[in-house]
């Protein structure tokens, strides 16, 4: 790891939440983590104790044939349940804030387009069109927004890592996620859904402007500049 | 005169196909032992086909705007290395023990329909060589093994390569199916007297449960890609959504195969780990039956986890809560097996030869790809990691720590049995330690990788996004797995030319298939002994012992 990486772990990482819903799939990661590391540990650690500490000593040796142990296998079928289920548990009481924008949130509507996205702000422009722009995404800050996900052509998936995760773009379905950005900045997605061979190149920017910087903005799109 | 017929009978077989030696006897054999052994020859050199496009995806990735590969080429080579690995390695190798190493282990003659056998097999080089035969006609298959539409759809796949795709697919499905229809009728009606369902060897187990699955759940792939084939050359529109179709109905019918399909590819493994382990820890498996009800609990559960690749699509919460409930749950019945097996060991007198490293090995490399797997289990973390190289992490666990590290452990432990002669312990030890290097080498990055955000599939990315050191460490790590199979390659042919050094029963085994010769003869067994417990051929050795030990 060169610090290079350390930088773009902590920037585009979706372990470096940027507002609630990265927030909360954090607080689903990091429980998962640590428990998924003691596990880990306590397993592996079982398993290379028994293979060292037992290996052959005489060549006629006969180990004590056991066939089973009821208390311990249901043992290690239940607590694994458990922990399971906990898990489980943990990752249901967090969904509710991560799968429904909350109320009055403003929509913004993308679409997955070979090979970009689309961004649809639902403001008219001076001549009439609808303003939108396409690999890069402007957003307010602190303002919960509602995002239509949908593709023109092929199967996309809608990647911002660090703020909201993904959802897919697919062609006949209109599919809902929402985001919220807490800090201004430039952020990074992508696409994570194959859609041909400039699937690659789907990258695009979010700017996260403030909220005063977001409306001059967009006022100057409306105006038709550029 | 029924008595008077059946040996004329047997004398018209021999004439007919019992020929011993020579390409004919291979191209016109129906014994299974012949069978099975093409089988691994056949898997073995996709293996080789289909790590030369590992390899070369690696090279492509290594550093960022690499131009190694063009994009066109970069689908194409990592749809094959997909599609390849699974379907013509993993799946077909497993089988090609399941032929050789069944019929024995259950005292049988020969699998139920040798012929139908036979044609299971010959489907597996036909339908690679229509799937590569895509390079020769503008490009195959690049739409990724899990061939979604709409980009399969001609549109967006205009060359005859996707068609060459499916239709190589079709064969190996039916194949499979066959396969699996053979198994099911060979365990159910030709096991030896005595041997009960509960004495059964959990290879054979496996087998069992893994043949339910592929006749359950292999027609649902044949049907969605003769959906894919009509909407292609028909014009039928099941998926073309301004003609009326669904894209994601395509999503639907192909996890509710590909799914199942992963316990395909690592069940077989787990039987043979499950042999592996007792004999060389001289222990009986620890908590016999619930290693085989744990192995049917998986597949009953296998079938309503599917949905957990499909978290993305917009399906209703509830849904996907449901099914994220029990993708988290199906970790209960692996862990029981993970921790049996480690119980096995507890207290053993463990002899590490070649096979029991392999073991060990895929109890410590699955151990991670079972965990890492919850991640994405988890609705709300699988937002987060989906689709990105994460997701390549954990296949590759699973599939090459646990199944290809099974896979290695039965072909050194049978390889005696097939051939008379050991393979080299030392080069054996050293394919291991390169292997196990390499693929944590080759994987483990990726998992950093995934959480760094980045997406798989893509044919390069740009140079700020920090994940150039991280992908040539998994290069190195690719190219220290080749070494290791090159030095496996060595082994095979050096130790296949060496004099015959292996007795019938080098490794003190429990099940029937070391009770006859190495290499056994046509007809299995001269006498099949009779089977008193789930380890016969321990009885016999302590049968035979002197009363005075």
């Amino acid at each position: 790891m060169t610090v290079t990486n350390v930088v773009a772990f902590v920037d585009v990482s979706p372990l470096h939440p940027q507002g609630p819903v990265g927030q909360h799939i954090n607080d689903v990661f990091w429980p998962l983590f640590w428990v998924s590391v003691v596990i880990t540990a306590g397993v592996s650690g079982a398993i290379l104790y028994s293979a060292l500490r037992f290996r052959r000593k005489h060549d006629d040796e006969e180990p004590v044939q056991t066939h089973g142990n009821n208390k311990l296998e249901i043992g290690w079928t239940v607590i694994p349940f458990i922990i399971l289920v906990s898990l489980f548990g943990l990752t249901a009481a967090n969904m509710g804030v991560i799968a429904s924008a909350p109320q009055g949130a403003m929509t913004i509507k993308v679409t997955g387009v070979r090979f970009y996205w689309m961004f649809d702000y639902g403001v008219q422009k001076a001549n009439g069109k609808e303003l939108t722009t396409i690999k890069d995404f402007y957003v307010p800050v602190n303002t919960p927004i509602a995002l239509e996900v949908r593709s023109q052509d092929v199967n996309h998936s809608l990647f911002m890592p660090n703020i909201n995760g993904q959802m897919n773009a697919i062609p006949g379905q209109v599919n809902h996620t929402w985001m919220q950005i807490d800090k201004p900045g430039d952020y990074t997605g992508a696409c994570t859904e194959l859609c041909g061979e400039g699937h690659w190149l789907m990258d695009f920017t979010i700017h996260a402007l403030s909220q005063s910087d977001y409306q001059a903005w967009v006022a100057k799109q409306q105006a038709g500049g550029q | 005169m029924a008595v008077m017929e059946a040996p004329l009978q047997q004398a018209r077989h021999a004439t007919r196909w019992d020929k011993d030696k020579g390409i004919l006897s291979w191209l016109t054999t129906v014994d299974h032992k012949k069978i099975g052994i093409m089988y691994l020859y056949t898997t073995f050199f996709f293996f080789i086909v289909g790590g030369i496009m590992a390899l070369l995806v690696r090279i492509q990735l290594a550093e960022p705007q690499n131009k190694f590969l063009t994009e066109a080429q970069y689908n194409q080579i990592f749809t094959m290395h997909g599609t390849t690995m699974i379907f013509l390695w993993v799946i077909p190798v497993l089988a090609g023990f399941g032929n050789y190493v069944l019929p024995l282990m259950i005292g049988a003659r020969d699998m139920a329909f040798p012929r139908i056998n036979a044609l299971s097999y010959w489907l597996i080089p036909l339908g690679g060589l229509v799937m590569y035969s895509g390079f020769l006609f503008g490009g195959t298959g690049s739409a990724g093994w899990t061939g979604y539409v709409p980009l399969t759809e001609k549109a967006y796949s205009p060359q005859v390569g996707q068609d060459l795709w499916i239709l190589g697919l079709h064969l190996l499905g039916i194949s499979s199916m066959f396969g699996g229809i053979n198994f099911l009728v060979t365990i159910h009606n030709m096991r030896a007297k005595g041997m009960t369902w509960f004495r059964l060897p959990l290879f054979a187990w496996s087998m069992e449960v893994t043949s339910a699955l592929v006749v359950l759940a292999s027609p649902f792939l044949a049907g969605v890609l003769l959906m894919v084939l009509l909407d292609r050359q028909a014009g039928a529109a099941f998926f073309v959504v301004n003609q009326g179709g669904a894209a994601l109905l395509y999503q639907l019918v192909f996890w509710f195969y590909s799914h199942p399909a992963v316990y395909i590819m690592i069940l077989p493994a787990f039987g043979i780990i499950s042999e592996v382990i007792p004999v060389f820890a001289r222990k009986p498996i620890f908590g016999y039956r619930a290693m085989a009800y744990s192995m049917a609990v998986i597949a009953v559960l296998g079938f309503i986890v599917f949905v957990h690749h499909m978290f993305l699509t917009g399906l209703p919460l509830a849904v996907q809560t449901f099914f994220s409930a029990t993708s988290m749950i199906i970790g209960v019945p692996t862990g029981v097996k993970i921790l049996n097996w480690t119980a096995t060991l507890w207290g053993g007198s463990i002899r590490y030869d070649t096979p029991m490293l392999f073991a060990v090995g895929f109890l410590l490399m699955f151990l991670i790809g079972g965990v890492d797997g919850v991640y994405v289990g988890s609705l709300a973390v699988d937002y987060a990691l989906h689709g990105t190289y994460w997701v390549v992490s954990h296949i590759h666990y699973v599939l090459f720590g646990g199944s290809v590290m099974g896979v290695f452990s039965g072909i050194y432990y049978w390889f005696p049995k097939m051939t008379g002669r050991f393979l080299n312990e030392k080069l054996g030890k050293l394919h291991f330690w390169l292997m196990l290097l390499g693929l944590n080498l080759a994987f483990m990055p990726m998992h950093i990788l995934g959480m760094l955000g980045m997406p798989r599939r893509i044919a390069s990315y740009n140079n700020n996004r920090g994940w150039g050191d991280l992908n040539s460490i998994s290069t190195f790590g690719a190219f220290l797995i080749a070494v290791s199979v090159a030095v496996f390659l060595i082994n095979f042919f050096v130790s296949l030319r060496s004099p015959k050094n292996a007795p019938d029963d080098p490794w003190e085994g429990n099940t029937l298939e070391w009770a006859t010769t190495s290499p056994p003869p046509k007809h299995n067994f001269d006498v099949v002994p009779e089977v008193r417990s789930a380890r016969p051929v321990r009885d016999l050795r302590r049968s035979a012992r002197p009363a005075a030990v």
